[in-house]
């Protein structure tokens, strides 16, 4: 009974959250530039990449740095579906989006009897053996040349907008709201708290009748259906995918690091991390010119950041503030004691 | 019989290619099984040594087999600062910080390495790189020989090492019981920088000899310790006799399949060997008989 009061006092907050994502619909009336649209639209995609790999990384505790693996699916088929076919690329996303789903679950098997580093280790592993095959498959992926789209005039139908990004970033924006939606309901539900249980102690949830291979491996089939869907907004919005752009373990990171900066497991951990971090590397690249150097003081930073703040900015000043967040800062630190 | 050879050729093959990717792989091992960190940056540092043994070649007409003896102790100090400044912080804090530590090492080294070096593709050539003695039917490439000698020399030695010396006994102890050793007066920190030293010292070494066979490029670690994670996965994380084994049957699976598959298809059976170990043994092949955390 007390846990039903609890979630409806959440409420008010998704409300006002999502309402005032709700505003940034009116940034194109205001900015003009191309370019600092960019920037809010990547933004959006990372924060929307992030929240998803919340789910399985921040509720069930199974931190996976192989998530390029979902995105690029995602953008090889919403790629291929297109090129080979014809299709539409909103049926690709779709179709990338069960298929990295399906391939999620299947991998589940294995990958799901490891814990902790074997976990990781094995998720970084998929993903770059995957890079490889698809870089080596040159006739079915184009190799290292990459893919493109053919060119249509702007037309919703074709997902191809030349004129001006507004439509792309309104896109973006619903995504990000619905996967905001998606992971604070997840959150909230029976669902969520059976993820937390398994984060947590497995054993102890196991114990209590939770099916935590179960809970893993329905967190993971969302997560990669999402972030599938990222990745083949990605492939339409840039119109030229290689295995380098959306299957590298730069991208895994680009994907956790906002959501360990904002806070693992909270709904807007993710959120916050991204809209600080995708302008931070816009802006470090616009004073550092276009030459790698922004690349590695961006993996400089990472490691600083790592290095000081191991525990996330939102989690630590949100601690100070609400008994709730006290009650989730003991959650979490029981939780960074396990893993 | 033309089968027979060949296949005997294969096999002769993947165990000396096996040779290598033990060594990269017990060093792997030797820093997780100790300090349980996966080093995601393991094969940066091959490349590394790739680039450092090429331009000891280009600019000081050095032959890498020399380079060996400046590479170990160079990396050994490498590995050493590396584990003092950057992994010693994280040793407690939890899986994916880490992970990202290592990562992000490994993430700044490749594009630093592209932006010192580009991604052109460059090569050693001395004068045994090429030569191939022939015995009887079977064609051995001299260079992988000695490839295999000099791994199979050093993992060896490495387990004298730690049998036989103080400091490896003090590795050995460290990675039982930390706290125990600690009271029995070992320097556990100290310990845990030399183990990352050795660790990275012998991935050097791999990396000097292979640039006699390979093309240094950025990303080149990536593809050779992605085998190596699945040489330790096979033996194994932790345990040193199971991994050197292992490097030989990853070495000569790897080699029978890349003469029988498309090149396009070259990565699929390391996937599904991995996957495989997964799923059939998660715990390694040889966890039960070879249970020896090195």
């Amino acid at each position: 009974m007390k846990l039903k009061q609890k979630d409806l006092s959440y409420y008010p907050s998704i409300v006002v959250i999502t309402l005032g994502l709700g505003l940034l619909f009116g940034v194109p009336l205001f900015i003009t530039s191309d370019f600092i649209l960019d920037v809010f639209l990547m933004s959006f995609l990372f924060a929307y990449l992030s929240s998803a790999w919340n789910i399985i990384g921040g509720f069930t505790g199974q931190i996976s740095v192989g998530h390029t693996f979902f995105y690029g699916i995602g953008a090889y088929t919403t790629m291929l579906t297109n090129l080979r076919i014809g299709l539409s690329p909103w049926f690709g996303l779709l179709i990338g989006g069960l298929l990295s789903a399906f391939l999620a679950l299947t991998l589940g098997y294995p990958l799901f009897r490891l814990r902790g580093r074997y976990y990781v280790l094995a998720t970084w592993a998929v993903a770059e053996i995957s890079r490889l095959i698809f870089l080596a498959a040159k006739e079915q992926t184009g190799g290292a040349m990459g893919l493109w789209p053919p060119v249509y005039p702007d037309s919703w139908w074709h997902f191809q907008f030349h004129a001006s990004r507004v439509p792309y970033y309104n896109i973006m924006l619903i995504l990000l709201l619905a996967c905001l939606v998606t992971s604070w309901k997840i959150r909230y539900s029976r669902l969520g708290r059976n993820m937390l249980a398994v984060r947590e102690d497995e054993d102890a949830a196991e114990s209590l009748g939770i099916n935590t291979f179960r809970y893993k491996q329905i967190a993971i089939a969302i997560s990669a259906f999402l972030t599938a869907i990222g990745g083949g907004f990605y492939a339409q919005y840039s119109l030229f995918i290689d295995p380098d752009t959306v299957m590298s373990t730069q991208i895994s990171v680009d994907i956790l690091f906002p959501a360990v900066l904002g806070g693992i497991g909270t709904v807007y951990g993710p959120i916050v991390g991204a809209l600080l971090l995708v302008p931070a590397y816009w802006f470090l690249r616009v004073t550092l010119g276009y030459s790698n150097l922004h690349v590695i003081i961006r993996g400089v930073l990472l490691m600083l950041i790592v290095l000081l703040m191991p525990f996330g900015i939102v989690g630590s000043i949100l601690d100070r503030f609400s008994k709730w967040t006290q009650k989730e800062m003991i959650r979490w630190s029981s939780f960074r004691s396990k893993i | 019989m033309d089968h027979v050879a060949l296949l005997l050729q294969l096999v002769i093959n993947g165990v000396l290619m096996g040779g290598v990717y033990s060594l990269i792989a017990v060093g792997l091992t030797l820093i997780y099984g100790l300090m349980r960190i996966i080093n995601f940056a393991h094969g940066d540092f091959l490349m590394l040594s790739m680039y450092a043994t090429f331009w000891l070649h280009a600019l000081l007409n050095l032959d890498p087999l020399v380079s060996v003896l400046l590479v170990f102790p160079t990396f050994f100090g490498l590995g050493y600062f590396a584990q003092t400044s950057l992994i010693r912080p994280v040793l407690k804090a939890p899986t994916i910080t880490q992970a990202l530590i290592t990562l992000g090492l490994s993430l700044v080294m490749q594009t630093s390495a592209q932006t010192l070096w580009t991604a052109d593709y460059r090569r050693v050539s001395v004068h045994y790189g090429a030569e191939i003695a022939q015995l009887g039917i079977l064609r051995i490439e001299i260079a992988k020989l000695i490839m295999f000698v000099v791994s199979l020399t050093l993992c060896l030695g490495l387990y004298l090492f730690l049998k036989r010396t103080f400091v490896g006994t003090a590795m050995r102890a460290v990675a039982q019981d930390r706290e125990t050793a600690q009271t029995l007066g070992v320097d556990a920190d100290r310990i845990y920088a030399i183990t990352f030293g050795i660790g990275i010292g012998l991935v050097a070494v791999a990396g000097a000899l292979m640039s006699i066979l390979f093309y240094v490029y950025p990303y080149v670690g990536t593809t050779f310790v992605l085998i190596a994670f699945v040489v330790v996965a096979l033996g194994g994380l932790g345990n040193y006799v199971g991994t050197l084994l292992s490097g030989f049957i990853v070495g000569v699976v790897e080699s029978i399949s890349g003469y029988y598959l498309l090149s396009s298809l070259r990565y699929v059976p390391i996937l599904v060997t991995f996957i495989l170990i997964l799923l059939l043994r998660p715990e390694g092949i040889f966890e039960k008989r070879l249970r020896r955390t090195i």
